[in-house]
């Protein structure tokens, strides 16, 4: 037992839990500035789909990382330009909209695949150039410090920065003010002059951007290689987490790290031979359970801000005061 | 005797035909999305959409199969607008679909001497419980807490897939070279109709069932507090309604159906679990159910158009090279299409004045036609 | 005078009525002009237009003597220096006074964040001009009516209006709070701003303004000066015939007490509407009234005796059954029937028609229901009934209830729920919204639900109402019970204010 336990929790958990957390945390916050808007976005599953198909053929066709990652960006703030368009302006169910971009993203990447890479399933190739990987020489020497703080990502390294920018730009600028009071109260925000669609479709199209990123940073910083379905419910956790963090972006990360770790957990119970199927369900009953036991807590804050079980108690004393002064 | 309410009130919804027009002006943007992208990667698209239609509806085998998919589609069809009868969203489908398949699979192969009549019903209740039971997590985490239920029909899906593809490895494993659960035990498999292809009399079943639901929802007080809820959540609780064991109740029955789909599948068309058989079925669902704004009198209709396309994708594949992902891209299109409400009247309004301010002599013509 | 705003030959139609038919009015320079009617005479509607939140379908709009375009809205109306104080308040529940009163002009620094101290140094300077008392940095959710209106008033004048309409303002006060707000108004007056008053409260309105305006049914009917002007003439303007609703309720009332309620705690949003531990009883026959201004726990009370939310203590009986923390249909099986306080929200089906909604308790009972199916003709037979009785138009159960007026809307409620002959009839703002002609059957047909000795708890913001009605009134002020006192025909209305702003009856 104190042998798989050693197997399973090593430093390098760490590692892997932050790696595998940093594609959630972008969806993550692509859900949540769109949740502060009141807009309900599920695409976000689809636009990283899209994203990581465009940014590992983009990278495999031009060998340009930096390239990809742009192209990749621009497509996911189109693809969410489509899902902003098709729900403000033409009406449409923006849940069943979602829905049917998010089919898209699946067929149509399966349909490009042989087209693109020649091959369906999975794809990688030596051509394909990934993001750069930051190593630090200064930790190099420690196995343990290389671990930790080595061997990141340039987007890894870049995530506080984007939870950060988001809480700021959410909480201390006078867009986000707006934003959320489009998202709190549509018709206040209106009354005051504020045009509450263009907000929604500002939020929509940063969500937009951010989903292309996390693909982008899927295909090519996490692992290198593109396949069919590779997002695997990344954007729903990203959901649930923003549920989890009432789309507040540093709670709501956090919430990611937790899903991030379970996932990195599981690759690992793997070694001491638990049933893969049971490794790979993992991070989603952990995201539902979460999410159940955020959701439970605020409902039992809400009933104890509302209630008067207060003046239950002294109702007796209260009720014989103004009982009598009344007849 | 009076026709059923349901039917006059039909008739005069029809007369307002502008739905009517909003809908296949949708579906030609579609045709015209998918033919225009089509001749992009140098297919035909006219031959595409003919063999479209003769992929599915002409020869025993094309028919067959498409009456095959519109089976299964027909049940998840009913089973997602039944959860949005009572506001609920249920993409969790695809969970109680594949644990009712495999409950179906797995009692069906245990019990060789036992006689159809009982094990048929047997399998068939079993598979509709386990299906209902996983179904109604989401529902009672939503009534009580108000837990998204979307959030957690999507994750609990993937929960629901793998515990199954680890069932056919590990515990009902037909120990073959690709993972399945051991072929069904004779008396327990449907019978196929319209040989060689695998339609089949669940066929009928499913629409019993589709049949029995209408009846339920439109004519009994059941339906009509049930659609209550849907309709308007505040007055169905102020009239005394109990909302959430009326929308439990109703995701249950959702989730119980969605379990048969899973059910008819395997003991009509594979004769045994194998992985993996109904990715996107959550979808097939939701299509089939907004397609036709969530109207279940309609969801033949919608049911037998997916499934036509689905079924005429496989002629198409054959006979243009084009591979059915293409079909599932144009699918998507065209529920992308049909939910936009406002494509009709933007387009009649011209595409260009509504991405900017309206203009003054639009604002004018609105005013003068209200 | 000159005049500043002018508006000439207005239209508006909303999907099934006509809220405003050739509309017209005008306003000069640092006046009190107020624009009176009843319910649904179109008076906000003209407003809103003026505001730009809705769009004219004809007419002509001319602010300082400039026309204003089509496709004019609410930020046009702001650079007008036009401000508005809605009925139902535009405020961020879960943000700041500061926040709700800069959104949308906030003073920047560093050209994206936002200079909260220049915020707070403006906002002091108007709060300390007109004596306006209001804390910055509260949440809007925990502060008092009276201060969120006056956050609404500082929002408009913080944007620079020097027109600022007021959508029955007093609607929400005490008549002790509306003296203190017509005071504030006088002094902006003196300052050369204009000022609309929305109001169909003569007196007030005789009170405080230089002009008055009529509207009835959507029409312009007249202008006259408060000097020209009489409370019995302009009364005449506004409904059309010298009638006033005057209901006695006369019943006998018996000994049986059919709903007590003791100690009853219940929870809300807001901490002055929760329910500080109450106690009263209704008696069969009895008409028991409770005023109070809104939003001092009268909709949390309604709430909880329907079983929509749960008591945090307390308890309730229907004739000795405990229906305390029971579902709404257990409630409604002890004998509750309901008039709800926002029929659009629970009182009905808006996607069926009248006949469904008609029958929407029963329809699971016989006859509705034989053998497990929907009866339709019986359903259409107590339609045909019903609609009789309570003289509901259009007489044709097939109509969806969404294109009836509001009186005849709610005259469907009350024909369901009286029919029911329960023991405890809950009358919540029966007439609130609702046109003149209904409000008088209406009155009278909650006072004959007494007849078969069942009891009546009316909860009503409206003192006439209450007067006209109510054998005994008790009044709620932040959750508590400030007062009871018999309708003998000579309550002094001031005393009822008194209570109503939680001073004690005796002092």
């Amino acid at each position: 037992m104190g042998n798989v336990l050693s197997t399973v929790f090593t430093y390098q958990l760490v590692h892997a839990a932050i790696r595998c957390s940093v594609p959630i945390i972008y969806a993550c916050l692509a859900c949540s500035v769109c949740k502060q808007a009141n807009v309900f976005n599920m695409s976000v599953e689809g636009v990283m789909l899209f994203s990581c198909f465009i940014a590992s053929s983009v990278s495999y066709l031009t060998g340009s990382w930096v390239l990809a990652v742009l192209v990749s960006v621009l497509f996911g703030i189109l693809v969410s330009g489509l899902l902003a368009f098709g729900s403000i302006k033409l009406k449409a169910n923006i849940v069943v909209l979602a829905i049917a971009i998010n089919m898209l993203a699946t067929a149509a990447t399966r349909f490009l695949m042989p087209r693109v890479f020649g091959c369906s399933g999975s794809f990688t190739s030596k051509d394909m150039v990934p993001i750069p990987t930051v190593t630090l020489p200064i930790f190099q020497d420690n196995p343990v410090f290389t671990s930790l703080f080595n061997g990141y990502n340039l987007f890894e390294l870049l995530c506080p920065v984007f939870i950060f920018v988001l809480w700021f730009m959410l909480y201390k600028t006078v867009w986000g003010l707006r934003l959320r009071t489009v998202g709190l109260n549509e018709m206040c925000a209106q009354t005051a002059g504020i045009t509450a669609d263009g907000y929604k479709v500002q939020a929509l199209l940063i969500a937009g951007a951010l989903g292309g990123l996390a693909g982008a940073h899927m295909s090519l910083g996490y692992v290198t290689m593109f396949a069919e379905n590779m997002v695997q419910g990344r954007g729903f956790m990203g959901m649930a987490a923003m549920h989890f963090g009432a789309a507040n972006p540093v709670v709501a990360s956090l919430a990611c790290l937790i899903f991030g770790a379970c996932d990195a957990l599981g690759s690992r119970v793997q070694l001491v031979g638990i049933p893969s199927q049971f490794v790979l369900m993992l991070p989603y009953i952990i995201t539902v359970g979460v999410l159940v036991v955020a959701m439970a807590s605020f409902a039992r804050k809400e009933r104890r801000i509302k209630s008067a079980k207060h003046y239950a108690a002294g109702a007796a004393k209260a009720g014989s005061k103004s009982g009598p002064s009344a007849a | 005797m009076s026709s059923p309410a349901v039917l006059r009130r039909r008739k005069t919804k029809a007369g307002d035909n502008s739905y009517v027009i909003r809908f296949l002006f949708a579906l030609a943007c579609a045709f015209v999305i998918a033919g225009v992208i089509a001749a992009l990667f140098g297919y035909n698209p006219f031959e595409m959409l003919l063999n479209l239609f003769r992929g599915s509806l002409v020869g025993k085998l094309n028919f067959g199969t498409t009456l095959e998919k519109f089976t299964t589609i027909l049940l998840l069809g009913t089973a997602f607008n039944l959860g949005a009868k009572v506001g609920f969203f249920n993409l969790g489908l695809e969970g109680s679909l594949y644990l009712g398949a495999l409950t179906y699979a797995v009692i069906g192969y245990q019990f060789p001497n036992l006689p159809g009549y009982i094990y048929i019903p047997l399998c068939v209740v079993s598979a509709m419980l386990v299906g209902g039971l996983w179904g109604v997590l989401p529902a009672v985490l939503k009534a009580k807490w108000n837990v998204n239920e979307i959030c957690v029909t999507l994750l609990l899906n993937y929960v629901a897939t793998y515990f199954c593809t680890y069932a056919i490895y590990y515990v009902w494993s037909a120990k073959t070279s690709i993972p399945q659960t051991p072929q069904l035990c004779e008396q327990v498999q449907l019978p196929k109709i319209l040989m060689p292809s695998r339609a089949n009399v669940g066929l009928f079943i499913a629409a019993a069932v589709f049949l029995l639901i209408v009846f339920i929802i439109y004519r009994t007080p059941i339906g009509y507090r049930t659609k209550a809820i849907g309709q308007n959540p505040r007055f169905a609780e102020y009239i005394g309604i109990d909302q959430k064991r009326t929308m439990i109740l109703t995701v249950l029955a959702s989730g119980m159906v969605a379990g048969l789909a899973g059910g008819m599948e395997v003991a009509g068309l594979y004769g045994r679990f194998v992985d993996e058989f109904a990715t996107g079925a959550t979808f097939n669902g939701l299509l089939a159910s907004r397609l036709v704004a969530n109207n279940l009198l309609l969801l033949p209709v919608s049911s037998f158009a997916l499934a036509m396309l689905q079924a005429g994708a496989y002629g198409v594949e054959r006979a243009c090279g084009i591979s059915r992902a293409f079909i599932d891209c144009f699918t998507a299109v065209i529920i992308m299409m049909v939910t936009m409400d406002g494509l009709y009247d933007s387009f009649r309004k011209g595409i260009f004045k509504i991405i900017g301010r309206t203009s003054m002599r639009q604002r004018k013509e609105e005013s003068a036609n209200g | 005078m000159a005049k500043i705003v002018e508006m000439q030959g207005i239209m508006k139609r909303f999907q099934y009525v006509q809220a405003v038919d050739n509309g017209q009015f005008d306003l000069n320079e640092g006046e009190i002009h107020s624009l009176i009617g009843e319910n649904g005479a179109g008076k906000s509607t003209m407003m809103k237009m003026l505001y730009g939140l809705y769009e004219r379908d004809a007419g002509q709009i001319r602010v300082n003597g400039r026309d204003v375009p089509e496709g004019y809205n609410t930020y046009d109306a702001i650079d007008l220096e036009i401000g508005m104080v809605h009925q139902e308040f535009m405020l961020t529940k879960e943000m700041t006074v500061l926040e709700n009163i800069i959104i949308g002009s906030e003073p920047r620094k560093r050209r994206f964040l936002i200079d909260r101290d220049a915020a707070a140094e403006k906002i002091r300077h108007y709060i300390e001009t007109y004596h306006m008392n209001v804390q910055l940095d509260k949440k809007v959710s925990s502060v008092s009516v009276g201060e969120a209106q006056r956050v609404e008033i500082i929002k408009a004048l913080y944007r620079g209006a020097r027109i600022l309409i007021l959508d029955e303002p007093t609607a929400v006060l005490t008549p002790q709070e509306s003296e203190k707000l017509f005071e504030i108004l006088s002094m902006m007056k003196k300052d050369g701003r204009s000022i609309v008053f929305i109001s169909h409260k003569l007196k007030e309105v005789m009170q405080i303004s230089d002009r008055v305006t009529v509207m009835r049914a959507g029409r312009y009917i007249g202008t006259v000066s408060k000097n020209d002007a009489s409370i019995p003439e302009l009364a005449k303007m506004m409904v059309g015939r010298e009638v006033f609703c005057d209901i006695k309720h006369q019943s006998a009332i018996t000994s049986e007490v059919v709903l007590k309620v003791t100690d009853l705690a219940a929870p809300s949003e807001r901490e002055l509407s929760k329910l500080k531990g109450i106690s009263f009883e209704v008696h069969g026959g009895e008409i028991l009234g409770v005023a109070g201004v809104d939003g001092n726990g009268q909709s949390e009370l309604a709430s909880v005796l329907a079983g929509f939310t749960k008591a945090d203590g307390g308890q309730i009986t229907i004739c000795g059954t405990d229906i305390t923390n029971r579902r709404p249909g257990q409630v409604r099986a002890a004998g509750l029937t309901h008039i709800p306080e926002d029929r659009n929200i629970h009182g009905l089906n808006k996607a069926l028609d009248i006949k469904y909604n008609l029958a929407a308790y029963e329809i699971g009972d016989k006859p509705y229901t034989t053998g497990g199916m929907i009866r339709e003709s019986a359903v259409i037979e107590n339609a045909n009934r019903r609609i009789k009785k309570f003289d509901i138009r259009p007489a044709n159960g097939d109509v969806m209830v969404a294109s009836l007026s509001g009186g005849n809307a709610q005259k469907v409620i009350v024909a369901r729920e009286l029919d029911l002959n329960g023991k405890v009839l809950l009358a919540n703002q029966p007439t609130r919204g609702v046109d003149i002609g209904s409000v008088e059957s209406i009155r009278s047909l909650i006072s004959s639900a007494t007849d078969s000795g069942a009891g009546v708890l009316l909860i009503s913001a409206d003192l006439d109402e209450i007067l006209s009605l109510a054998d005994r009134i008790i009044v709620l002020y932040e959750g508590r019970i400030t007062g009871e006192i018999i309708n003998d025909g000579n309550v002094d209305e001031m005393e009822l204010g008194l209570l109503m702003t939680g001073g004690k009856a005796d002092e």
